[in-house]
């Protein structure tokens, strides 16, 4: 029934290092390709936030004979995309390219590889763009209230910190932080390359080589994560907003690992709880009580445990109401578990999702990146479906009951305080902050 | 560029337009919807009617009790969405393939016999405002957009908000609900793309078996653009609370099926795509005056805005941000393009459209708004010759009669200012 398989990859290693794998792809003439660079928000140094992003995004900012404006040309010239961020533990950088350009897509991902300018003046640029984009980001409520979130969740820990990083730290940032950076993590030892694509595979293996055997190692090993530490007890902060018209609402702490062995039943377990929009948190929330737009309960797994959250957002009046109606949702699933009917729908909604997901060839390319980023046995996608079916109503209670924290929950709220503070006083103490 | 794609088109008897592709490489189908219907149809006093209707949509109809619609699909192995635009509304489900005929059966029986209750109405219209608070009210670029639309119209029907007035949605009733329903959600003002791993002939007779017997109706009212011609620039402010204060210029364009549409769509892609693309390269890379900036031309039945959008960065004045801006366009009207620029602009709308046809859903959307938009799928074809066939002249004779001051819509947004407590419903 599941039957879902990757494509074949081709792999080789480098003697510098770095793993590619290259698949097939013939439905359309594009190649994908991603690059994992083991180094992200976590290893930025402390008060420099924000690094590892900046780097990210300096990479393309020329690279090799090309300055930044000529490389922008010639990648938009043929309709190309290049780009990179990063996230908490690695940095992605992926292009996309027409098949018929594939030899320019090359040359510019190895020179921004291994070849990328890093001038003053694009440092600088770079600097008063993402403190321009933070000031932005404050007119987000939903964002700033994840930020904050994060931020409270992961006290004093590396993935304390939005990868974008804060003002004081951006505003920190040197030339020499960046290049000391890119020496230290934009290095092949530990990197991934995963191409996905209308060429032959064997083929493309050569020519990737080819182009990044001048990738030099860099030696060091990228700084460890520490386990975080869970919260003593539930927290209610409220961000105060003085003109919000509606609050949004972040519930949740301490996630999983990629590498949890329980991934998978808390995957599902999850998507019973808050994942389609059959789940209780949309159903009971939503549809029922109209109380939001949109709920959710989402889990990122990263190296170490990532972030649990309930995310939702309703109108000021009825900000205490969801906040109850939800934690006593959660409650109630720690205590109960799921029911088979419930089982049986999430197990076909994943299996579903799965396939409509893995059509496009950087969604192929992302499965195997994630495969080798995380040491995961590399027939694990052809085999997750059936693990998916496998799981249990016990392993879901079990999970649920574990898994799941509300009594520890960090519960922020992002709005208008002069209305709502009094109401959520009644939930307990609430520590206010400004935006 | 895949001018082979196997695509066959059907009208049942009672007029539903029915478009199938076979594509076997995922096993998965795509079941689209288009009706021909969006806030264009709409009235004032109703406004929000298609969006707030859109909702209502997944409330239950005669064979399937409320909630069974998400339950049935999400078991399929799928997800189901709705949307909805100024020129209409689609609903698209992606199941397992072999599930398909319960979305049939799905589709038609809310196509048949909807639930319109009391209840149903007064939830979605409580969730749908929610929605309006979070992409409107507390959303500077959404306000500012629906501010400069509202100013730039005078009688188009895309002069309201597609989400609705907030007054309107509180007035919208069982009746209206009603008649709308029977008018615009009748098969023959219906069109049902299929695309993914299923027999084309099997998927026709699904379709005739259980779409058959719905009635056609008579046909809507027809939509007129009544929109006077512009003589004269119109400016706007806009007091919210705001980090950055922003402007929007809106210059009264074309329709997508007129000749200098293909044009227009050129200088967008020169305007915005890409990090060298001429406002980017000017706002931000070289004279470092703005946190973002963007244009677009979204594709309409009736002429639309081609809009221009910027964000000041702090400490710069937005009225220099607003004349480098118009500076940009004022540029590509003197002639300014290159031949290269034309080139890149064309090689871009190109990857692009590429790109889209990625997965099921992304070949079902483009087949079907070409239908809609044109009564033609095999447009989707013709759109990239259309753009190919765009000339320098062209490009400066089109940005010449489009960016006339004369015809444009400045909104400003200016921080700072706390509005009033809105009252609240309880």
């Amino acid at each position: 029934m599941s039957g879902f398989r990757l494509p074949e990859f081709a792999s080789r290693r480098l003697p510098n290092g770095a793993r590619l794998y290259a698949a097939e792809y013939h439905a359309l003439p594009l190649v994908d390709i991603e690059v994992i660079l083991p180094a992200g928000g976590s290893s930025d140094p402390l008060g420099r936030e924000g690094l590892a992003d900046m780097v990210a995004g300096l990479l393309h900012k020329g690279a090799g004979a090309r300055p930044a404006r000529e490389l922008a040309e010639a990648m938009d010239f043929v309709g190309g995309s290049l780009g990179a961020a990063a996230d908490q533990d690695g940095t992605r950088v992926t292009a996309e390219f027409l098949a018929q350009d594939l030899d320019l897509c090359l040359e510019l991902l190895s020179d921004v590889l291994i070849r990328p300018g890093l001038a003053e003046e694009e440092v600088e640029r770079a600097r008063a763009e993402t403190l321009a984009e933070l000031q932005a980001a404050r007119e987000n409520p939903g964002l700033m209230a994840s930020r904050r979130f994060v931020e409270r969740i992961y006290p004093d820990h590396p993935y304390g910190h939005a990868t974008a990083g804060r003002e004081a730290s951006v505003a920190a940032i040197t030339r020499e932080d960046v290049l000391a950076f890119y020496r230290s993590t934009a290095v092949p030892d530990r990197s991934i390359v995963v191409a996905v694509g209308d060429f032959d595979a064997a083929g493309m293996l050569d020519r990737m080589a080819q182009r990044l055997a001048p990738w030099e190692r860099g030696g060091g090993a990228p700084r460890a994560v520490p386990p975080p530490r869970p919260a003593a007890a539930r927290r209610i902060v409220l961000v105060d907003k003085p003109d919000a018209t509606q609050s949004q609402i972040r519930i949740g702490g301490l996630g999983m690992k990629r590498t949890d062995k329980d991934f998978v039943p808390i995957h599902v377990a999850n998507t019973i709880l808050g994942g389609g929009f059959t789940s209780r948190l949309v159903q009971e929330v939503r549809v029922k009580r109209g109380l939001t737009y949109g709920i959710s309960s989402r889990l990122y797994p990263l190296v170490e445990q990532g972030p649990f959250l309930v995310s939702t957002f309703t109108k000021n009046a009825t900000t205490r109401e969801t906040i109850e109606v939800t934690l006593g949702l959660i409650d109630a699933w720690r205590r109960e578990g799921a029911t088979a009917d419930e089982l049986d729908k999430a197990k076909r909604y994943i299996r579903g999702k799965f396939a409509v997901g893995h059509q496009a060839p950087e969604a192929l390319a992302d499965a195997m990146g994630e495969i080798a980023f995380y040491d995961l046995p590399e027939d694990y996608y052809n085999n997750y479906l059936d693990w998916i079916d496998a799981v249990t109503l016990d392993d879901v209670r079990r999970v649920a009951a574990l898994r799941f924290p509300s009594d520890q929950a960090v519960i922020l709220v992002l709005g208008r305080a002069s209305e709502i503070l009094k109401d959520l006083e009644t939930l307990g103490p609430v520590t206010v902050e400004a935006l | 560029m895949m001018t082979n794609l196997p695509i066959q088109r059907h009208i049942l008897a009672n007029g539903l337009t029915l478009l199938i592709l076979p594509e076997h490489t995922a096993p998965t189908v795509c079941y689209l919807t288009y009706f021909r219907v969006g806030s264009r149809n709409e009235r004032p006093g109703i406004t929000g009617i298609s969006h707030l209707f859109e909702h209502m949509m997944f409330n239950g109809s005669a064979k399937f009790a409320p909630r069974e619609f998400d339950r049935l699909v999400e078991s399929s192995g799928g997800s189901s969405n709705g949307s909805t635009w100024y020129d209409y509304t689609n609903y698209v489900e992606e199941v397992s393939s072999e599930n398909l005929e319960t979305v049939v059966d799905l589709e038609s029986d809310r196509m048949r016999s909807l639930l319109i209750t009391p209840g149903n109405l007064e939830q979605e219209r409580s969730i749908v405002k929610e929605e309006r608070r979070l992409r409107t009210d507390n959303s500077t670029e959404g306000k500012l957009f629906e501010v400069l639309t509202s100013n730039a119209f005078v009688a188009s029907a895309y002069r309201w908000p597609i989400v609705g007035w907030e007054p309107d949605l509180n007035a919208i009733g069982l009746q209206d609900c009603q008649d709308y329903f029977r008018t615009y959600y009748a098969p023959n003002n219906a069109l049902v793309v299929i695309v993914g791993d299923v027999m084309a002939e099997r998927a026709l007779k699904l379709m005739e078996r259980y779409f058959a017997d719905l009635p056609a109706q008579a046909p809507p009212r027809a939509v007129v653009d009544a929109e006077p011609e512009q003589r004269g620039e119109k400016r706007v402010i806009h007091r919210m609370a705001a980090e950055l204060p922003a402007v929007m210029a809106g210059y009264k364009a074309v329709a997508f099926r007129h000749d200098d549409y293909a044009a227009l769509d050129v200088i967008r892609s020169i305007l915005s795509d890409g990090e060298s693309s001429r406002l980017y390269r000017t706002l931000i890379y070289e004279k470092q005056i703005a946190a973002e900036t963007s244009a677009f031309f979204p594709p309409t039945l009736d002429a639309g805005l081609f809009v221009l959008h910027a964000q000041a960065k702090e400490g710069i004045a937005i009225e220099q941000v607003e004349s480098e801006m118009h500076g940009v366009v004022e540029r590509i009207a003197a002639g300014e393009v290159t031949e290269r620029e034309l080139r890149k602009a064309k090689n871009q709308i190109r990857a692009s459209a590429i790109r889209e046809l990625k997965d099921n859903a992304g070949k079902a959307d483009r087949i079907a708004f070409h239908e809609l938009m044109t009564g033609d799928y095999r447009q989707m074809f013709h759109t990239l010759e259309r753009a190919e066939k765009v000339s320098l002249e062209d490009v400066a004779r089109v940005a010449s009669r489009c960016f006339q001051p004369d015809r444009r819509t400045v909104a400003t947004l200016v921080p700072g200012e706390r509005p009033e407590p809105e009252a609240e419903e309880s």
